[in-house]
């Protein structure tokens, strides 16, 4: 049935596969869990990380959230203003190639931010797609915090329902909200949580920094200790 | 109780498809849920949407797994009957519903103003955009960024090198006096060797940031998208995809990330392709080289002189991509170009500080570490006597091992009209990065020339003096700043006096050129501009193309540079110019 099909091995097969193993063996632990993820999918040489290797911060038992969204919706505007750190931010679709790993703080609490390359789907279809694919399905993290862009929501609802697919918990971010304010744009904030099953929604305004202590808490509520995800599949397995 | 992901709600927080195909991927999902190495894995709807969607990736997954043969099987019949059924791709199918789902979400979560204005991005680019205006506007716009890294700052270049070349100078002159090594060759080292090349390139500090201002404004008001788009139309009828020039766009700040930048290309031939053209870009460390040069042969055209060479990195850019696209890297299939125009914003004064500062910081850090280890060993390369009756550090530099090594290799630049050891010894450096070419010159024509003017002057006295050359260096870039346009408002009192370095490259680019130095000038920029740009980016190339394409790249820079310079010299001899 297999030659039915006719279908190709692509280059990423490799790669995932890769990386189950690497979920696979780790037990107990998640810095290299994530160490592994980040660099398993960045390809062959382990250079991707936006950082060096090793430096993927040593994590605390899978404290691991992800940034998802468009190209060009302020993903990195939310990352630097979550992690503190200094990722160049521009007015530039396709400026996060690769994904960049930061640590937020929060009460006390130490959690990895990981910020995917921007895409508008995840059909796998390209590099950027199957990183962020990947990255969302295998490496568990506790939550995506999906990122959209207010004055195109329409469009960038494309990747939510994906995400949502998945099955992974998810914040929606519908960033530059001062923006659709001014142009006049409202959208109902409470009405789009319950059509999305109850998927907390919060409106900000990354670059005027609004909104970003509630998403701060947001992401904590998520992080109530729970068994290690990356642990407990190991079991599974 | 679900085994599968404790994370995972339990509620079915999921599209909802159409009936039969809710059946087919309850089906599938059924028998996924079966096979634990899956079940442990995904949630078994996702893969069973995935698997009717045709991923290959997951598929492959699915079939590595002996387990999962009653999956594959279960797969084929769903495929089959929903094709019976609806008569097209499943894949379409659920893309399909999945957007009307959104479609019905959006419609019910917003509210549009009644009457939906023209935004003022769209009316921008309504110009900026147009068919007609758009390359004229992008060229006007680079021409106002090379008027002001060029004319614009120059007076803070003369300011800095007035700094580093008298009092600073003179302090570490004195500096060293006191610790009683004065006259020694610790003193020349640092004077000769670790001053002279790190403050030559410390100069272009100015130039550097001047350009990475632009950049940044340019970035982040959201032109670049733009200029991407407006290039597009043209990197298409060329053959080559529009995506490529948004690292070529990068490549004029520096080629490293430009490679880097290759990989938002779905296709690995486009991807390697970009690569391999991305170093024509001129980076930012080869301006100084043509400032430099440029104001020593040619100071009525200066910016002319550097707007050409960067717009011949371009076309050899084009022009080799066409070839190669039409034979080595031929492909069949076409990805179209879709990229999202961001709206244009205001960049914020902090946004562009940070970046500018960011990137010239980084500049600087470059010029500390490898240039200071280059320039002292340079420095021990022209103490070291191979011939004559010089002693170590109080040798005719002509004798030095560094002359010798580079008088051997220097032949080869003879038919280019640049076959002096200093030029080649430039070069040869200029591998390593091209900073590096100035500091080389810097510290070879200093220890030519090795006259220390040694003034008088009080500490007090040359503190007040730095700080009232910065106001008037600040007052002639205000007065430049009109020059961009063309309109001069302050007519030139009189020239600038051309320093003694400049003097002696002149002197000596005549020299090796039988009297047409400009023209071994010019081919000695092109030279520049074309060949490799520095070790950090052949690491780059390596990283992400092979060892294979990292020397395809070198060779194929040397060899395309040498041509070009010598067509260039020897061209220009035929035509009778220079």
């Amino acid at each position: 049935m297999t030659q039915e099909r006719n279908y190709t091995p692509n280059t990423g097969g490799d790669r995932s596969i890769h990386l189950v193993g690497h979920v696979g063996r780790v037990v107990g632990c998640c810095r290299d869990l994530l160490g592994g993820c980040v660099r398993a999918l960045a390809g062959s040489g382990g250079h991707c990380c936006g950082q060096p290797e090793g430096s993927v911060m040593g994590c605390t038992g899978g404290s691991v959230i992800a940034l998802a969204g468009n190209p060009n919706t302020g993903k990195s505007t939310i990352f630097n203003a979550l992690t503190g750190s200094h990722q160049h931010v521009g007015n530039w679709p396709g400026k996060t190639v690769e994904q960049k790993a930061g640590i937020l703080k929060h009460d006390g609490q130490e959690i990895v931010v990981v910020d995917l390359p921007g895409t508008y789907s995840l059909s796998a279809c390209s590099l950027e797609e199957q990183i962020a694919r990947d990255f969302i399905v295998k490496a568990h993290p506790r939550v995506v915090v999906n990122v959209l862009d207010s004055t195109n929501l329409e469009r960038n609802l494309y990747l939510t329902a994906q995400i949502l697919e998945i099955g992974v918990p998810m914040i929606i971010v519908l960033n530059m909200r001062d923006l659709a304010e001014a142009r006049g744009i409202t959208i109902d904030i409470h009405r789009l949580a319950q059509q999305l099953y109850n998927t907390p929604v919060i409106s900000v305004a990354a670059s005027r920094e609004q909104g970003l202590a509630e998403l701060k808490q947001t992401i904590a509520t998520f992080m109530t200790p729970q068994p290690q995800v990356a642990c407990r599949l190991d079991l599974v397995a | 109780m679900s085994t599968t992901h404790m994370s995972v709600p339990t509620s079915p927080s999921s599209i909802r498809y159409d009936h039969a195909l809710e059946a087919e991927i309850t089906r599938l999902s059924t028998a996924i849920t079966q096979v634990s190495e899956l079940r442990s894995m995904y949630r078994p709807r996702w893969l069973a949407i995935q698997l009717l969607e045709g991923d290959e990736q997951l598929l492959a997954e699915v079939q590595s797994l002996p387990a999962a043969e009653a999956v594959l099987r279960t797969l084929d019949a769903s495929s089959a009957h929903l094709r019976e059924l609806f008569g097209e791709d499943v894949d379409v199918l659920l893309t399909d519903q999945r957007y009307s789902f959104v479609n019905s979400l959006a419609r019910d979560v917003l509210t549009h103003p009644a009457e939906r204005r023209r935004t003022l991005s769209e009316k921008i680019d309504r110009v900026v955009t147009n068919r007609v205006l758009s390359i004229p506007i992008f060229l006007a716009l680079m021409w106002i960024v090379f008027k002001v890294t060029t004319d614009v700052v120059s007076p803070f270049v003369d300011w800095i090198d007035g700094v580093i070349t008298g009092p600073f100078t003179n302090w570490v002159v004195a500096l060293v006096g006191v610790v009683g090594l004065s006259g020694t060759w610790f003193e020349s080292l640092l004077v000769d060797g670790v001053i002279a090349g790190v403050g030559g390139v410390l100069v272009f500090v100015p130039v550097l940031m001047s350009l990475y201002l632009a950049l940044a404004i340019l970035e982040d008001s959201g032109y670049m998208a733009r200029a991407a788009f407006v290039m597009d139309r043209l990197m298409h009828t060329l053959g080559l995809h529009g995506k490529s020039f948004l690292p070529m766009i990068v490549g004029f700040g520096c080629t490293v990330p430009a490679i880097y930048a290759t990989r938002t290309l779905d296709n690995e031939k486009d991807r390697i392709l970009t690569g391999l053209l991305v170093p024509f870009m001129s980076c930012s460390a080869r301006l100084p080289v043509y400032i430099l040069l440029a104001a020593i042969f040619f100071p009525e055209h200066a910016g002319l002189v550097i707007f050409g060479l960067y717009l011949l990195g371009i076309v050899t850019a084009v022009l080799l991509g066409f070839l190669l696209k039409h034979t080595l890297f031929k492909s069949q299939t076409h990805v179209p170009f879709i990229m999202e125009l961001p709206p244009y914003r205001v960049p914020t004064l902090k946004a562009i500080w940070k970046q500018m500062w960011e990137r010239t910081a980084s500049f600087v850090q470059k010029a500390w570490t490898v240039i200071m280890v280059a320039s002292v060993v340079l420095w021990f390369l022209m103490a070291i006597p191979l011939r004559g009756s010089g002693t170590f550090a109080n040798t005719e530099l002509d004798n030095s091992a560094f002359a010798m090594v580079s008088r051997s290799i220097a032949p080869v630049f003879a038919p280019l009209g640049f076959g002096n050891w200093e030029a080649t010894g430039s070069l040869v450096t200029g591998f390593v990065a091209k900073e590096v070419i100035i500091s080389t010159t810097a510290q070879i024509y200093a220890m030519d020339a090795a006259a220390v003017e040694t003034e008088a002057a009080t500490f007090a006295g040359e503190l007040a003096a730095i700080a009232t050359s910065f106001v008037d260096a600040t007052v002639e870039t205000l007065k430049a700043i009109p020059l961009i346009i063309g309109i001069n408002l302050f007519p030139e009192e009189a020239e600038a006096e051309p320093s003694s370095l400049m003097i002696a490259m002149r002197d000596n680019f005549a020299a090796s050129s039988g009297g047409h130095g400009a023209l071994a000038a010019l081919a000695f920029m092109v030279f520049v501009l074309l060949y490799t740009p520095c070790m950090v980016a052949t690491a780059a190339a390596r990283h992400e193309f092979g060892n294979k394409w990292m020397w395809v790249s070198i060779v194929g820079q040397l060899v395309l540079a040498w041509v070009a310079a010598l067509v260039v010299f020897q061209g220009g001899l035929l035509l009778g110019l220079g």
